[in-house]
């Protein structure tokens, strides 16, 4: 139920394992999904939130928390007396270590921040997998992502040899 | 790397795939071709037609990346394509002892032929297709203090992913109207050389 609490809106959050999140809606609407639903008004009552477990949810809630904008009408404007490098550096040590996550809650998030289409998050959680890709042969790749190999042999062996500068 | 998990990953959906895959760096091409490789899935993802419109999409704003430099220095240990990636891009090169590179433009580059050989030609080089087209000069263009250019002729072109597309020759030549030595420029647009895929 949307609420008021401490002349903030409050919003409902629901995951589909019966928990409950009371989140500010400047924080909620980090989420593109969700401010989607509150500017149409379908956010009067608590939104269930699909396939995104209480975990990965509140894990969720936290980033958006951190990376809500921290000026406007409500709340002290940290960026007053914060200098905006220093608060994108504080976020980038923040992230890093909000990251330090195993593989499964990893592609967990990815797909909560696709869903929820929340851009940062989104980022940060995909970087992972490029940084994978960039730094590490396509063995190293395939085990990280657990991706069963199904080319042919001969079809993977053509390709390499054709572009085998990609590969060294 | 992390060790093995001990229980199966989630497998991620294929417009997350594309999601993730979008964010590759433009300026390694190296990556492209390793995703391609992971599996079928991904080998789609990063070719659909879809994939590209949404790659120069998002890193559209941005320059396109500079993927390496051809020179014509006669020197066997230098070769005629140097990449300028994180990757060693590589890329089958004209030889230059045969074709001299004019110039480049919208994803084309233009080579002239050996002045020694008997019919001089022009070739059209799209380095990331593959593609080659030979061009036929004007008679006139042999005279001497002659250049072409080639461009995009496709109608609202943003030039960002024109290869395969129809494109336009300028040539640029003098001739010599009088024997008194007064020499003019003459331009002369080539007929646009037809779409290869339309």
């Amino acid at each position: 139920m949307a609420t008021r609490e401490a002349g903030k809106k409050m919003i409902m959050l629901k995951s589909p394992d019966g928990m409950e999140f009371e989140v500010e809606e400047a924080v909620a609407m980090e989420s593109q999904t969700i401010r989607k639903m509150i500017e149409d008004d379908c956010a009067d009552t608590a939104i269930l939130i699909p396939n995104i477990n209480s975990k990965i949810l509140s894990r969720v809630i936290e980033y958006c928390n951190k990376h809500v904008p921290t000026t406007g009408a409500t709340g002290a404007a940290a960026s007053d007396t914060v200098a905006p490098a220093a608060l994108a550096e504080d976020l980038k040590i923040w992230d890093a270590e909000f990251i330090k996550v195993n593989r499964a809650t990893r592609f967990n998030l990815i797909q909560a921040a696709s869903y929820l289409n929340i851009k940062g998050l989104l980022d940060l959680t995909s970087q992972t997998t490029i940084d994978t890709i960039s730094d590490n042969s396509l063995e190293e790749i395939r085990s990280f992502l657990s991706t069963k190999n199904d080319y042919l042999p001969e079809e993977e062996q053509t390709i390499r040899r054709e572009n085998q500068w990609a590969f060294q | 790397m992390e060790a093995p998990p001990s229980s199966p990953l989630p497998t991620l959906p294929d417009d997350i795939v594309e999601e993730i895959l979008l964010r590759l760096p433009p300026d390694d091409p190296g990556c492209l071709f390793r995703a391609f490789l992971v599996c079928k899935a991904w080998r789609n993802a990063v070719s659909h037609p879809h994939s590209h419109r949404s790659y120069i999409g998002l890193h559209g704003h941005r320059a396109p990346p500079v993927l390496g430099f051809l020179h014509d220095w006669e020197d066997e240990g230098i070769p005629d394509f140097v990449p300028t990636t994180t990757s060693p891009f590589s890329l089958a090169a004209l030889d230059r002892r045969f074709w001299r590179p004019l110039e480049c433009c919208h994803g084309r580059a233009l080579f002239l032929s050996d002045h020694l050989q008997e019919t001089q030609e022009l070739l059209m080089w799209e380095p990331i297709s593959g593609a080659r087209e030979r061009i036929p000069v004007p008679s006139a263009f042999t005279c001497g203090w002659s250049t072409a250019a080639v461009f995009c002729a496709a109608d609202g072109c943003d030039h960002r992913d024109c290869a395969r597309g129809p494109f336009g020759v300028v040539f640029v030549f003098t001739v010599d109207i009088s024997n008194d030595k007064d020499w003019h420029v003459a331009h002369q647009r080539a007929p646009t050389a037809q779409s290869r895929n339309p």
